[in-house]
């Protein structure tokens, strides 16, 4: 299903893939039903499972957004966040947390950190997800 | 006289003696008189005898006043002997009793008080292990439940996930029956990511880490919110949930908005999910200077006399709901009152089986947290 937003400038862009995104989740079975979500959408797609696959990808082709988890194998969520925030080349790219933590302490951390949003996976559908990765690139990209 | 001077250790010690003291000189004196006073007068000049009564009489003030002071200072020495040691016992049972176990008392006496003292330190020892060993206990529950609640969530995601994905046709049209077992499905895996979100509220009530942060909020704008909320759930059921008349003036609180909407919500959900089809469930919102009070009422099944001491512990679920609604967790209530008791406010209900139940929500309007009462920690050590 994709929804008919078309009135938002970042449409069009989506439709002519030029969007970027990172995923950054080490469970194969969320990723995949992400990025199929994500990919239908119209999204250039770039996958990765820890962090070094991560600073890879961004390190490559930097994406427009990054979707991150929190718990990885090896260095986590938080440890990616604080790195790319503090990377002159990249601490502009907006990234939203996507995570099974969402204490009220883990929210504050991400968003000190400069998270653009906190979502739990449990308690959001892929659907949400889209929406909210185009209100966040609205807000970073169009509205500037 | 002073009361707490009358019931003291030191006056009844010092009356004691004093009677020990003034009763034989007394007698003695009386006997004296007695005996030799009718022989003075026949053997001496009335002169003579009046100076030696008189000289007799000025011996025996003396002596009374010479055992009224002997009478003080020997109670002022035994009342400090023991209570001394009974003072330092009090303090330490009073720390104890304030939930500090860290005391220690230095027995340095063989006598009965010295015993009390060294089985008072076992017995210091004996909570401080005994408590240690419950927050161990505690602590390990919490981190357990943290633990299995954040395993549980990735499954339920993907569950969530590929229900959604069914349901918006992402793997291909469905039909109406399949999409009847999906929706089934949907409500089974919403109510257990709702299960496991409440485990851990209630894990990081118990950790302490359930933070708060308050803010201004106006009441009525938020009580207003949560019945739209509570509306469809509300219309699905059948039931009438009414808004009562509210003050056009905003009434504004101090509190966490998200926290106190999940209390609300508690409630006013509870309301409907155990009130039968037809029936009502009215909010109403007053306020004076200090407080505001919330009552939800409903037309439901009500609580037994015997379910309502234990309605706020974990895990309790009233014995007449679980064959009406099976998928309570028995959490609500233990984190709303959690919550309302955070912002300096009380909870209470009553219910009659059967007729309804109304809760009363007061919340302070100047409210700030309420963090729970921490003992005095520091050691406490003392010699008898």
């Amino acid at each position: 299903m994709t929804t008919d937003d078309s009135s938002m400038p970042i449409a069009s862009m989506l439709k002519r893939n030029e969007m970027k995104i990172l995923v950054v989740e080490d469970d194969k079975f969320l990723r995949g039903l992400l990025v199929e979500k994500i990919k239908h959408e119209g999204f250039t797609v770039t996958e990765a499972i820890n962090a070094d696959e991560a600073f890879a990808a961004v390190h490559k082709n930097p994406p427009h957004i990054i979707l991150l988890d929190l718990i990885l194998p090896g260095k986590g969520g938080f440890e990616i966040l604080t790195e790319l925030k503090a990377q002159h080349d990249y601490a502009s790219i907006p990234i939203i947390i996507i995570s099974n933590l969402g204490s009220r302490d883990d929210v504050d951390q991400a968003m000190k950190l400069g998270a653009a949003e906190f979502m739990i996976k449990a308690h959001h559908t892929p659907q949400e997800i889209v929406e909210t990765i185009k209100k966040v690139l609205e807000a970073n990209y169009i509205g500037k | 006289m002073n009361p707490k001077i009358r019931h003291s250790l030191f006056f009844r010690f010092f009356l004691t003696l004093l009677a020990l003291g003034i009763f034989p000189m007394g007698i003695a004196s009386l006997f004296f008189v007695a005996t030799y006073q009718s022989r003075i007068r026949a053997v001496l000049a009335p002169r003579d005898a009046t100076a030696l009564i008189e000289t007799i009489s000025i011996q025996f003030i003396l002596i009374f006043l010479f055992v009224f002071i002997i009478a003080s200072f020997a109670a002022i020495m035994v009342t400090r002997y023991i209570t001394r040691p009974l003072s330092v016992l009090t303090e330490a049972v009073k720390r104890i009793g304030a939930g500090n176990f860290k005391v220690h008392i230095t027995v340095s006496r063989k006598d009965e008080v010295g015993v009390l003292g060294t089985f008072f330190n076992e017995m210091a020892e004996r909570i401080q292990e005994a408590k240690d060993r419950q927050e161990e206990i505690s602590k390990l529950k919490s981190e357990f439940i943290s633990i299995a609640a954040h395993q549980l969530r990735t499954p339920l995601s993907i569950q969530k996930w590929v229900y959604q994905g069914i349901k918006d046709g992402d793997f291909g049209k469905i039909t109406k029956n399949q999409r009847e077992a999906v929706e089934k499905g949907t409500i089974a895996n919403e109510s257990m990511i709702r299960l496991v979100h409440n485990l851990l509220d209630a894990a990081r009530i118990e950790e302490g880490k359930f933070g708060y942060k308050f803010e201004e909020i106006d009441i009525i704008i938020f009580t207003k919110k949560i019945v739209d909320e509570k509306m469809i759930l509300a219309k699905a059921k059948n039931i009438t949930l009414t808004l009562g008349k509210v003050s056009d003036d905003p009434i504004i609180l101090n509190a966490d908005p998200d926290r106190l909407s999940i209390a609300i919500g508690n409630i006013t959900e509870n309301a409907i999910r155990y009130t039968a089809a037809g029936g009502t469930v009215s909010v109403r919102l007053e306020a004076d200077s200090v407080s505001v009070v919330l009552k939800i009422s409903d037309t439901g099944i009500g609580i037994s006399k015997e379910d309502q001491p234990r309605m706020f512990t974990r895990f309790y679920r009233g014995s007449n709901v679980m064959h009406m609604e099976t998928e309570g967790t028995g959490l609500g209530l233990f984190i709303t009152k959690n919550i309302i008791t955070a912002h300096g406010g009380e909870i209470s209900f009553h219910s009659e089986e059967g007729k309804g139940t109304t809760f009363l929500i007061r919340i302070p309007r100047a409210s700030t947290l309420k963090s729970p009462v921490n003992p005095p920690t520091e050691p406490f050590v003392a010699a008898l």
